[in-house]
């Protein structure tokens, strides 16, 4: 499009990466955290029981009395055994049908302590835990979700044509992967990028690629449409027998569902002992019932074989193995490779710190933009600079700020608060509405390093606050042990440090304006400047 | 060299974009097709692992679109090179289509 390919592709990574950049650093926030989703959890909740690994007769002991008691109406009832970090405790789902013609069907779930046999109270305290900060990366939030994830959808398309043409517009890769020119200015930002994204890129196109796996139904399915002559039926029954799913009908007379325990001693001996994750229950009390005992998944794919059951007599009707073809294995590898699930406390913080430093990438293309194009001493700046040097501090420094009023909010918020877990989030926005326009009122550099002082602050605020707000902080660790909510406040305490260091360099002004024609060859102005 | 390296013109961006969006979506759409039934009807894949394949790699091949969109020259080439592209791959995969007896 202009000069050569290189430079053409130089003007696509500029702006495919800037446009969207700072919905895709919310993403890459929120994403990363979700790797402690979890630990979250439990900090946010820690009068919740931790964790409770137990036999698969006890949990189907309390979810099946729970479920008939609750749920009797149901058309179908799902078991999540607590099998390990990501599952820590017992819980049941539930479908109940519309009541009547033309009603809604509607949907539940209960987390049930196993100690007591009850659920456990999630209304003191209500707070949404990890599970809502992770989930903005892929659905945001006060938007409609489908609009949302069609959108992530699009964010996600760009930031892969972002990586590609970022790695074609690179001629000396490896070489400039090596080099890192310390305070440089412009240079040493650019070095940054470089080595941030060089690094890291495997991860990076893993993440994204995968990203995109979990939307080809919303994005591309007009390639399978297309092919099966744009017939849906036709192709969802291909898919259904791959997976070795059939329909299932309602016969309307009752029958008393077979003994669960008796089940799943028979499904152990084709899943293998203790491999049970769940089980999945059609029509309880229908004499159609059918039960499917879903095995955990092995590896690293998400994909998990199962024992088919018929659900009165308790008699296997399906224990074939499923074959999945190899692009569906690469998909669900994809998935599970994007989620991470499979990973312990080592790699876990491994992908951590990988989507850390995707973080950082985003963010310092976006910082590099602004040193780019920073106007001469002297002249002003025109509105769409300053628009995006504001809108860059208040997201960079001011969303990370948001994520620490998310986390005080849950501290301070007082327990019987109507709608708790959502004034959460609220606190969060509003709180990064601040940041976005404070930069308006101070200078560049001023706003940087006031909001990387005040980002360091609501880090280290975080421990102290839980000493007088919860029982089990870091300061009696040694009464309660329970390192998740040590190490949730010990990150805390080193993030805060990582900022302060940062607020050190982060506002620093340029040393010498030194541009690099020839090694850079990117010098493409602001469009309609 | 330096000559060569203006802004483009927001024309320039704003067809560019369209034709990403709209011809380069669906000639991926239509080529992802094409593909499927070609590995369905002749090297003997399943029709379904046949679309998985095409569609698991579509992003890669919509990727490639999008910056070959991006870096041609002129805008006549762009559009010209898409709608024939869109010709080709959509006569293709309907003629696969009749062929295999689907339509």
């Amino acid at each position: 499009m202009i000069g050569s390919f290189r430079q053409s592709m130089t003007w696509l990574h500029t702006w495919a990466g800037l446009i969207f950049c700072w919905i895709l650093y919310f993403m890459f926030v929120t994403g990363t955290l979700g790797y402690f989703d979890d630990e979250i959890d439990q900090w946010m909740m820690p009068e919740r029981p931790a964790m409770q690994l137990t036999s698969v007769e006890k949990s189907i002991a309390t979810a099946v009395p729970f479920l008939e008691q609750e749920a009797s109406d149901a058309s179908r009832w799902f078991i999540a055994l607590a099998t390990d970090r990501n599952e820590p405790l017992l819980r049941v789902f539930w479908n109940t049908p519309a009541a009547e013609e033309g009603g809604e069907a509607t949907n539940d779930n209960k987390l049930l302590d196993v100690s007591t046999g009850t659920a456990v109270d999630e209304s003191v305290n209500a707070s949404g835990g990890g599970q809502v900060l992770y989930r903005m990366h892929y659905i945001l939030h006060y938007i409609d979700r489908d609009l949302a994830y069609r959108l992530i959808g699009v964010l996600t398309f760009l930031m892969f044509v972002g990586i590609v043409s970022g790695i074609v517009a690179h001629k000396k890769i490896f070489k400039d992967f090596f080099t890192f020119r310390t305070s440089k200015g412009q240079r040493s930002w650019l070095d940054m990028h470089n080595l941030l994204s060089v690094s890291t890129l495997p991860f990076q196109i893993m993440i994204t690629y995968s990203g995109l796996i979990f939307m080809i139904v919303t994005w591309m399915p007009g390639i399978a449409l297309g092919t099966y002559g744009f017939d849906a039926k036709k192709l969802q029954a291909d898919g259904s027998q791959l997976l070795g799913q059939t329909e299932l009908e309602k016969s309307g007379e009752a029958a008393p569902l077979a003994d669960l325990t008796a089940v799943a001693k028979l499904a152990e001996t084709r899943l293998g002992e203790g491999n049970i994750a769940g089980f999945n229950i059609e029509y309880p009390g229908d004499a159609n019932a059918r039960i499917t005992v879903n095995g955990k998944s092995a590896g690293l794919s998400r994909f998990a074989n199962r024992v088919v059951f018929d659900g009165t007599t308790g008699e296997i009707t399906d224990d074939s193995e499923i074959e999945l073809n190899t692009s569906v294995n690469i998909a669900a590898t994809a998935i599970g490779l994007h989620e991470g699930l499979f990973a312990g406390t080592l790699l876990r913080w491994l992908y951590f710190l990988s989507g850390l430093l995707g973080t950082a990438m985003v963010a310092t293309g976006a910082i590099y933009w602004t040193i780019k194009r920073r106007p001469a001493d002297g002249s002003k700046a025109s509105f769409a600079y300053r628009f995006v040097e504001c809108v860059n501090i208040g997201t960079i420094v001011g969303l990370l700020i948001a994520v620490a009023a998310y986390f005080w909010a849950n501290r301070l918020l007082p327990e019987d608060l109507a709608n708790r877990a959502d004034w959460e989030v609220h606190t969060m926005f509003i709180v990064w509405a601040l940041t976005l326009l404070y930069p308006i009122l101070r200078s560049a550099s001023q706003a940087w390093r006031e909001l990387t002082w005040l980002a360091a602050f609501s880090y280290a605020a975080l421990p102290l606050i839980s000493v007088f707000t919860v029982e089990q902080h870091l300061f009696n660790f040694s009464e309660h042990g329970r390192w998740t909510l040590a190490g949730f406040e010990l990150t805390c305490l080193f993030t805060a440090g990582a900022l302060l260091v940062a607020s050190r360099y982060i506002a620093k002004p340029t040393a010498s304006k030194e541009i690099d024609k020839e090694e850079d060859g990117s010098l493409i102005p602001v469009v309609g400047k | 060299m330096a000559k060569s390296l203006r802004a483009p013109g927001r024309w320039h961006v704003t067809s560019r974009v369209i034709a990403a969006l709209i011809p380069g979506f669906v000639l991926v759409n239509a080529f992802g097709i094409a593909l499927a039934l070609i590995l369905a009807n002749f090297i003997g894949w399943s029709k379904f692992d046949a679309v998985a394949f095409s569609t698991l790699w579509s992003f890669a091949f919509y990727t490639a679109v999008v910056m070959w969109i991006f870096s041609v020259k002129t805008l006549r080439k762009v559009w010209l090179t898409l709608l024939a592209g869109l010709v080709v791959t959509g006569g293709l995969a309907y003629g696969l289509l009749v062929f295999e007896g689907t339509l």
